[in-house]
C-alpha cells in the first residue's frame, strides 16, 4: 500500500510531491529544488523582504495586470505592501506638499502639523512592525515555538509559452502562517545527515515540560504548537496596533516642533556645503569637500542626538501631558502607554503560561494511571 | 477493519493505468469500474461527501445593519477563540481588521482630548471613519462598480463556504468556487462578455475570461489603494469639516439662550462639591486656631469658589476687618480683672501718673456686676456690644481720673482712650477673640452660602459668554464672521485667479477688490444683487447674536450682580460688593466734594453731567443710601439697598471698572467689532456706488473747486477702503495741492473710476503737501462717508444710494446702519487732535476711547479681503491639488476596464472546418 501522503488524488500538474521535503535550514540563495526550511535570522528576512519588495513592485503587478495564469493569492497578499507603503508616502504627501505655495505665516503653520502627520505615519508603522517582536520573541524563548520560522517554497508554474523551462518560482512563507495546516513535515530532522527525526519536537517538548527522551515527541507536541501559534497570530493580529497608536501618540507631542524648526529638511546639503564663496576663503577643492564633509557628520550627529532627545522629551509629554493639558488628556496619554505595554504582557503571558500549566498535569496523569492522554496505545487512529 | 476506501479507489486506479494488460480494457470496462467504486464510496458504506452548502452572497444596502451585527459578533467569537488557540485562519485574519480598528480609535479618542477646539476634536474619529470608508468604498466604487457595468458581473463578489465564513470568491484565481454559479449565470454573464456561443466550452471560456477581468482588478486596486485611500479621505474630511461644525454649533447656540431664560436650573447643575469641600476641611483643620491674616487669606481663598482673584482679595479684607474679627466674643471675669490691671501700665502717656491712676480704678466686681446689668456678660457678643462693653468700662475709668491728673481735659481724655483702646479690646476677649471660633464658622458658612450661590449664576453667565463670544475658534461669533466672511468670495466674484495672483500682499488685493468694487457699483443690476446679498449675510449675524441677545445678556448680569451686591453688602462683605457693582465709587461720584472751590465744583458738576442727573436728585440718593447704611437689621438693610439700586438709573450707567462692568464690556466689545466690520463694508460699497452715479448732492457741490472735490472723492475711496482708527484720530493725513485750481464743473466718472481733471499726482508734477490749516477738508470728506440727511431732520452730509436704502430696508438693518453711521460721525468726527486740535465736524469734542474708537472703525474692507483671499487660496490649492489627483487616478482606474479580459477566443473546429472548405 501506498502511504496516501505520497500519493494525490488530485491531478496536480508539476507537483513537487514525490517525497517528504525532508530539510535542514538552507542558505536563501542557494537554488531549491524542493520546499527548504530557512533560518530566522537578521540576514535572511532581510533578504526575504526585499524579495518579496521587489516583486510586489514589479513582478507580480505585471503579472496580475496582464492576467497571467500563474498569478496566485500569494502574489495578491505579498502586493498588500504596496498599497501600505504608497498610502504612507500619500498621507505624508497630503499633510505636506500644498504647503509650499503658501504665504510664508501659513507655511509654517501648516508644515508643523504637516510634519507631526508624517512623523506619526512613520511611527506608526515603526511600533507597528517592531512590536511584532515583543510577542514573538518571548513565546520563543520561553515555548521554543519559533512562529516566524520561514521556508522557501518552490512553485511548479504553467508554462507561458511552448518552450517555456523556467516553469518554477519561489514563494517565502511561515511554517506556521496557517495555523489550521502547519507545515509540519519541514521540521522533521533529516537522519541522513545524522539529525534525529523528531530532534525539533523534542527540543519543544523540553521546553515545554513535557519531558525528555519522548517516543513520539512530534505527535505529543503538535497540538501543543497549534494552540501557541494560534494564539500568537491572534494577539499579533491586534497588539502592535496598541503599538502603532502610541507611536503616533508619540510623534503628536509638541517636542517635534522644535525639532523640526531646526532639522526640517535632511536633504538641504547646501546648508552646509563650504563650496559657497565665502568672503576671503581660499581653500581648494579637497579641503571644500573635506569641510563640506565634516559639516554633514556633525549636522548628522546632531539631529540623531537629536531625535533621540526629542523622542524622550515626547514619551514624557505624553505621560504627563504638555502645560495646557486637560485632565482627560493627561489620562489618556498614560493610557496611550499603558495599554499596549500591558496587552503585550498579557498577550505573552496567555499564551506561554496556558500551556505549560495544562501539559505537566497531564504528563502527570499520564504517568500515574500509565495512559497518555495524547496517544492512547489500544485506539486505533487514521493518520490524516 | 475498515477498508480505506481512498486508497482502495487510489490503488485501483493504479492498477489500471499502469497495469500490464491496458489493452484489454475498454470504455466500457472502465466505466463499470467507476461505477463499481462510487457504489463503494457512497451506497454501500454510507459514506460519501455532504452536499456543499456554499452559496453566493447578494447583500444589498438593507443588509448592512445585520452584516455588521454578524461581522462584529464573528469578531467576537474570533477573538475568544483566538486566545483559547481555537480559531482558524479566517477567523484570524479577521482579527486583522480587529486590531487596526481597535488601535485607530485609541489615536482618535487621544487626539480628541488632546485638541481643544470642539469641531476639531470630533473630526479626529470622522478622519478614522473616513479612512476604513474610504479603504472600503474605493474598489467598490472605483473598481467594482464600473467593472460590473462594463463586464456585467461583480469582481467583488462574495460567499459563504460550507463552514459558513464569507469570503471573496475571485481572492484566489488557482482557487475560484466556479460550482457556485449556474451554467444560466455563467452564459448571462458570458453574453454581455461577448463571448461568442458557438464555441466549444463555453463555460471554460467564460470562466477563464472572469478570472482575468477579476485577476487584473484585484491587482489594479493593490496598485490604486495607496494613492486612493489618502487622498479619499482627506477631502471627506474637507467636506465634512463644515458639517462637523455646524452641527455641534446649533446646539450650543441653543443651549446657550437657553441658559439665560433657566438661569436658576442652569446655576443649580453647577458643581461646587469641590471648593465647599476644600473649605470644610479647612475651617475644620483650623478650628479654635489664631485667626490670622494668613488664615483669613487662606479661608478667603476657599470661600471665593474658583471666581476671580480679585473676589478673593475682596473677601479676605471683608474678613479682616473689626466687625468681623472681633464678632462672637465673649467676657470672663478674670478678663475684666486683667484688662483693668493693664489699663495704667497701657496708658504710656501717663506713666508719671501711673500710681495714682492705679489707685483709683474701680473695683472689678463693679464693672462686672454693670456688665451683667446690661447682659454683656456670659453670651457671644457682636462688635457693636464688645464696643458697649468697652465703654462701660472705659467711663468708668475715666469718670475718677479728673481726681488725680492734673489739668485733665478733653485733650488728656483723648490720649487716654487712644493709649488704652486697642490692648483693652484686645484683654477683653483674650480668651476666643481673633480664634476661629464656632460662630465664626458659622459665620463663614453662611457668607460662603451666598458667594456660592453667586458664583453659581455667574458661572452660567460666564458660559453663556464663552459660547457666544469668546475669543476663541469655533465660538458662535467666530463660526459667525466665518460664514459671511467666506461668502463675500462668491457676493464679490473673486476669481481662483484673482486669489493667486494677490494673496502675498495687502496691496494688491487692495487693488484689485477696489476694481472690483468699482466695476459691481457702475452696474445697476449687478449692484442690487451684490449689496442684497450681502446685506442678507450680515442679517444672519442677528440670528444668534442680536441686540435682544445682548439686551438680555445685560439685563441677567444686572439681576445677578445688583442681588449679589446688594447681600454682600447687608452681610457686611462691603468690598467684595464693591468689586462686583462699584456702588461706593457711584455715591463718591454722586457727594458733594468736600471743598467747594471752583475747581472740585466743576469736576463734580461734570461728572453729574455725564451721569445725566441733577445736584437735587443726586444729594437725595446720598441721603438715602447713607440712611440705609445705618440700618442694623441686615434683612431690612439689603432689601432698601436693593430698591435703591433699582430705582435710580445711575447705578446701571456702570463705566466703572467693577466686574460687572467687565461682564457686559467682554461682550459688547467682542460684537462690536465684527458687527461694525459689516456694517462698515456696507457702507464701503454704498460710497463707490454715490461714486460711480456720480451723487454727490448734498455733500460735494458744485461750489467746491472740481479739484478739491477730486482729492475728497480719492481719500474717501481710501480711507472707507482701507483706514484705520488713527487716520481719524490725525484728521486725516493727505497730500494736496496747496494752490488748487479754482475750477468748477462735474466730476467724470467712468466705469466706477473717476476721471480726475486736476488731481494726477503720479503725472503732474505738482508738489503736494498736508494742509492742516483747512478747516472744511477733513469736515467734507466726513460729510461724504459718514454723514446722512435721513435721519433726526440733520443738515449735514449725504443720502445713502437709493438702491443701498432699499436692500438695507428689505433686510431690516437701515435704521442700526443710520445709527451706526451718525454714531461715527460725530465720534470719530469729534475726537481732538495734537496737530489739528479745531478740526472738528461739530462744535463739542466727545470723549470716547482709544478701544471704543479702534471698535467703531473695526477691520478695514481690504484687510478682511486680503485674508480671505489668502485662506481661499490655501484651502482651494490643497484642494485642487488632491481633487485633481483623485479625478486623474479615478479616470485611469475606471479607463484600464476596457483594456482588462481580453482573451483570444478559442475556435469553433466546426467554423474552421467551414472556412477552410
Amino acid at each position: 500500500m501506498v502511504s496516501p501522503v505520497n500519493t494525490s488524488i488530485m491531478p496536480t500538474v508539476n507537483s513537487n510531491q514525490g517525497s517528504i521535503p525532508v530539510s535542514s535550514p538552507h542558505k536563501i540563495n542557494e537554488k531549491y529544488d524542493k520546499d527548504t526550511l530557512l533560518k530566522n535570522n537578521f540576514s535572511t528576512n532581510f533578504r526575504i523582504a526585499i524579495d518579496k519588495l521587489t516583486n510586489a513592485a514589479t513582478v507580480y503587478p505585471a503579472k496580475g495586470l496582464t492576467g497571467n495564469k500563474n498569478s496566485n493569492f500569494y502574489e495578491f497578499l505579498t502586493m498588500g505592501t504596496v498599497p501600505y507603503i504608497i498610502g504612507s508616502l500619500t498621507l505624508m504627501g497630503v499633510f505636506n506638499s500644498a504647503n509650499k505655495y503658501f504665504e510664508p505665516f501659513a507655511k509654517s503653520k501648516a508644515a508643523k502639523i504637516g510634519n507631526k502627520m508624517a512623523l506619526g505615519v512613520l511611527f506608526y508603522g515603526l511600533a507597528k512592525e517592531l512590536s511584532k517582536s515583543l510577542i514573538t520573541a518571548p513565546v520563543k524563548m520561553a515555548t521554543g515555538v519559533d512562529v516566524n520560522l520561514p521556508y522557501a517554497r518552490v512553485i511548479y508554474e504553467l508554462p507561458d509559452y511552448k518552450d517555456d523551462t523556467d516553469i518554477t518560482s519561489i514563494e517565502y512563507h511561515k511554517v506556521f502562517e496557517s495555523v489550521e495546516f502547519p507545515r509540519w513535515d519541514l521540521l522533521y530532522g533529516d537522519e541522513s545527515k545524522g539529525i534525529s527525526r523528531n530532534a525539533y519536537y523534542d527540543k519543544v517538548a523540553k521546553k515545554l515540560g513535557l519531558g525528555k527522551n519522548l517516543k513520539d515527541s512530534d505527535q505529543e507536541v503538535k497540538p501543543r504548537i497549534k494552540e501557541i501559534a494560534t494564539k500568537t497570530a491572534a494577539v499579533k493580529n491586534i497588539v502592535p496596533y496598541l503599538w502603532a497608536a502610541l507611536g503616533v501618540g508619540v510623534a503628536m507631542q509638541e517636542p517635534w516642533d522644535d525639532f523640526f524648526k531646526r532639522f526640517s529638511n535632511p536633504f538641504k546639503f547646501y546648508k552646509y556645503s563650504e563650496f559657497v564663496e565665502h568672503e576671503g576663503q581660499k581653500w581648494n577643492f579637497g579641503a571644500k569637500l573635506g569641510a563640506t564633509v565634516q559639516n554633514m557628520f556633525q549636522e548628522t550627529g546632531q539631529a540623531v542626538k537629536s531625535f533621540g532627545r526629542t523622542f524622550k522629551n515626547s514619551v514624557s509629554e505624553l505621560y504627563k501631558g504638555s502645560k495646557n493639558a486637560s485632565k482627560a488628556n493627561i489620562m489618556a496619554g498614560k493610557l496611550m502607554i499603558f495599554i499596549p505595554v500591558i496587552a503585550t504582557v498579557l498577550g505573552d503571558w496567555a499564551i506561554i503560561s496556558g500551556n505549560k500549566k495544562a501539559v505537566p498535569k497531564k504528563v502527570q496523569d499520564a504517568e500515574n494511571t500509565g495512559v497518555s492522554p495524547v496517544i492512547q496505545k489500544d485506539r486505533k487512529y487514521v493518520v490524516n | 477493519m475498515e477498508t480505506n476506501l481512498i486508497n482502495n479507489y487510489i490503488n485501483s486506479n493504479k492498477n489500471f493505468l499502469t497495469g500490464p494488460n491496458k489493452a484489454e480494457y475498454n470504455r466500457a470496462q472502465m466505466e463499470a469500474r467507476d461505477r463499481e467504486n462510487f457504489a463503494n464510496l457512497t451506497a454501500k458504506n454510507n459514506m460519501k461527501p455532504l452536499p456543499g452548502k456554499g452559496r453566493l452572497l447578494n447583500s444589498s444596502v438593507l443588509d448592512l445593519p445585520v452584516d455588521f451585527v454578524k461581522g462584529v459578533s464573528y469578531d467576537v467569537k474570533s477573538l475568544k477563540g483566538g486566545l483559547s488557540g481555537n480559531s482558524n485562519d479566517h477567523q484570524l485574519g479577521e482579527l486583522n481588521s480587529l486590531g487596526m480598528a481597535a488601535g485607530g480609535l485609541g489615536i482618535a479618542s487621544y487626539l480628541y482630548t488632546k485638541k481643544s477646539i470642539p469641531s476639531a476634536k470630533w473630526m479626529e474619529f470622522v478622519g478614522l471613519g473616513s479612512f476604513f470608508a474610504s479603504m472600503a468604498l474605493w474598489p467598490k466604487l472605483a473598481l467594482g462598480v464600473p467593472a460590473r457595468i462594463i463586464h456585467g458581473f461583480d469582481i467583488r463578489q462574495k460567499y459563504q463556504d460550507s463552514m459558513g465564513r464569507t469570503k471573496f470568491v475571485y481572492s484566489d484565481p488557482q482557487y475560484i468556487p466556479w460550482d457556485l454559479y449556474s451554467d444560466k449565470e455563467i452564459n448571462k454573464i458570458g453574453d454581455r462578455l461577448h463571448v461568442s456561443k458557438d464555441i466549444p466550452n463555453r463555460r471554460d471560456f467564460i470562466q477563464e475570461k472572469m478570472k482575468k477581468i477579476a485577476l487584473q482588478n484585484n491587482t489594479l486596486w493593490m496598485l490604486t489603494a495607496g494613492f486612493a485611500t489618502p487622498i479619499m479621505s482627506a477631502l471627506i474630511c474637507n467636506k465634512a469639516e463644515q458639517m462637523v461644525r455646524n452641527a455641534q454649533a446649533r446646539p450650543q447656540n441653543s443651549k446657550a439662550d437657553d441658559m439665560l431664560k433657566n438661569l436658576d436650573a442652569y446655576a443649580q447643575k453647577q458643581d461646587t462639591s469641590k471648593y465647599r469641600k476644600r473649605l470644610e476641611s479647612l475651617l475644620k483643620a483650623n478650628k479654635n486656631k489664631p485667626f490670622d491674616a494668613k488664615l483669613a487669606e487662606k479661608i478667603a481663598k476657599a470661600m471665593s469658589f474658583g471666581l476671580d482673584p480679585q473676589v478673593a482679595a475682596a473677601l479676605k479684607a471683608d474678613l479682616s476687618t473689626e466687625e468681623f474679627i472681633n464678632n462672637g466674643v465673649q467676657i470672663t471675669a478674670d478678663e475684666v480683672e486683667f484688662a483693668l490691671q493693664n489699663i495704667p501700665a497701657n496708658a504710656s502717656r501717663f506713666r508719671r501718673e501711673k500710681d495714682a491712676i492705679t489707685k483709683v480704678m474701680p473695683k472689678p466686681e463693679e464693672i462686672i456686676e454693670q456688665l451683667k446689668q446690661k447682659n454683656l456678660m456670659g453670651r457671644a457678643l457682636n462688635a457693636d456690644e464688645l464696643k458697649s462693653a468697652r465703654s462701660i468700662i472705659v467711663k468708668s475709668v475715666v469718670a475718677k481720673l479728673p481726681t488725680v491728673v492734673r489739668g485733665w481735659d478733653e485733650a488728656c481724655e483723648g490720649a487716654f482712650l487712644e493709649d488704652i483702646t486697642a490692648k483693652l479690646l484686645k484683654d477683653l476677649g483674650s480668651n476666643n477673640a481673633c480664634r476661629l471660633s464656632e460662630d465664626k464658622i458659622n459665620a463663614i458658612r453662611t457668607l460662603a452660602g451666598h458667594v456660592e450661590d453667586f458664583y453659581k449664576k455667574s458661572s452660567v453667565i460666564d458660559a453663556y459668554r464663552l459660547i457666544k463670544v469668546a475669543d476663541e475658534p469655533e465660538v458662535i461669533i467666530a463660526n459667525k464672521w466665518n460664514d459671511i466672511t467666506s461668502s463675500f468670495i462668491k457676493i464679490f466674484n473673486i476669481t481662483p485667479k484673482d486669489i493667486e495672483l494677490n494673496r502675498f500682499d495687502r496691496e494688491h488685493a487692495q487693488q484689485m477688490f477696489r476694481s472690483k468694487l468699482e466695476a459691481i457699483t457702475s452696474d445697476d443690476n449687478k449692484y442690487k444683487d451684490v449689496i442684497s446679498k450681502l446685506a442678507e449675510q450680515v442679517k444672519t449675524l442677528d440670528d444668534s447674536l442680536s441686540d435682544s441677545h445682548a439686551a438680555q445678556y445685560e439685563k441677567t448680569i444686572d439681576e445677578v450682580f445688583n442681588k449679589a451686591a446688594v447681600d454682600f453688602s447687608s452681610l457686611g462683605l462691603n468690598e467684595l460688593s464693591e468689586k462686583l457693582v462699584s456702588l461706593q465709587f457711584r455715591i463718591n461720584d454722586l457727594t458733594l466734594p468736600k471743598s467747594r472751590d471752583d475747581y472740585w465744583m466743576g469736576e463734580y458738576r461734570n461728572k453729574l453731567k455725564h451721569l445725566n442727573i441733577t445736584e437735587q436728585e443726586a444729594a437725595t440718593v446720598v441721603e438715602r443710601f447713607n440712611t440705609i447704611k445705618a440700618i442694623k437689621d441686615p434683612a431690612e438693610k439689603a432689601q432698601k439697598l436693593h430698591k435703591l439700586l433699582n430705582e435710580v438709573p445711575v447705578f446701571n450707567f456702570d463705566e466703572t471698572g467693577s466686574l460687572k462692568r467687565l461682564q457686559k464690556a467682554a461682550f459688547q466689545e467682542r460684537l462690536a467689532g465684527v458687527r461694525n466690520t459689516f456694517y462698515r463694508m456696507i457702507n464701503t460699497l454704498d460710497l463707490y456706488r454715490r461714486v460711480s452715479k456720480a451723487d454727490f448732492a448734498g455733500a460735494l457741490p458744485n461750489s467746491i473747486p472740481r479739484e478739491v472735490r477730486e482729492e475728497i472723492i480719492e481719500l474717501s475711496k481710501q480711507i472707507m477702503l482701507q483706514g484705520h482708527a488713527v487716520d481719524y484720530s490725525t484728521k486725516f493725513y493727505f497730500e494736496r495741492n496747496l494752490h488748487p485750481s479754482s475750477e468748477g464743473g462735474d466730476i467724470k466718472v467712468v466705469k466706477g473710476a473717476v476721471e480726475n481733471a486736476f488731481y494726477k499726482p503720479k503725472a503732474d508734477g505738482v508738489q503736494r503737501v498736508e494742509i492742516p490749516s483747512d478747516l472744511n477738508f477733513f469736515k467734507r470728506v466726513m460729510r461724504f462717508m459718514y454723514g446722512n440727511t435721513t435721519q433726526d431732520g440733520a443738515d449735514y452730509g449725504h443720502e445713502m444710494d437709493k438702491a443701498t436704502q432699499d436692500a438695507l430696508k428689505d433686510k431690516g438693518l437701515f435704521d442700526k446702519i443710520q445709527n451706526y453711521n451718525r454714531d461715527f460721525y460725530f465720534t470719530m468726527g469729534n475726537e481732538t487732535d495734537v496737530l489739528k486740535p479745531n478740526i472738528k465736524v461739530s462744535g463739542d469734542a466727545i470723549l470716547s476711547s482709544p478701544g471704543e474708537r479702534f471698535l467703531k472703525v473695526a477691520k478695514a474692507p481690504d484687510e478682511l479681503v486680503t485674508k480671505l483671499v489668502q485662506d481661499s487660496f490655501n484651502t482651494g490649492k490643497w484642494k485642487s491639488m488632491f481633487i485633481g489627483l483623485g479625478i486623474g487616478l479615478l479616470g485611469v482606474t475606471v479607463a484600464s476596464q476596457f483594456l482588462f479580459g481580453k482573451l483570444r477566443s478559442p475556435q469553433n473546429p466546426i467554423k474552421q472546418n467551414q472556412q477552410r472548405n
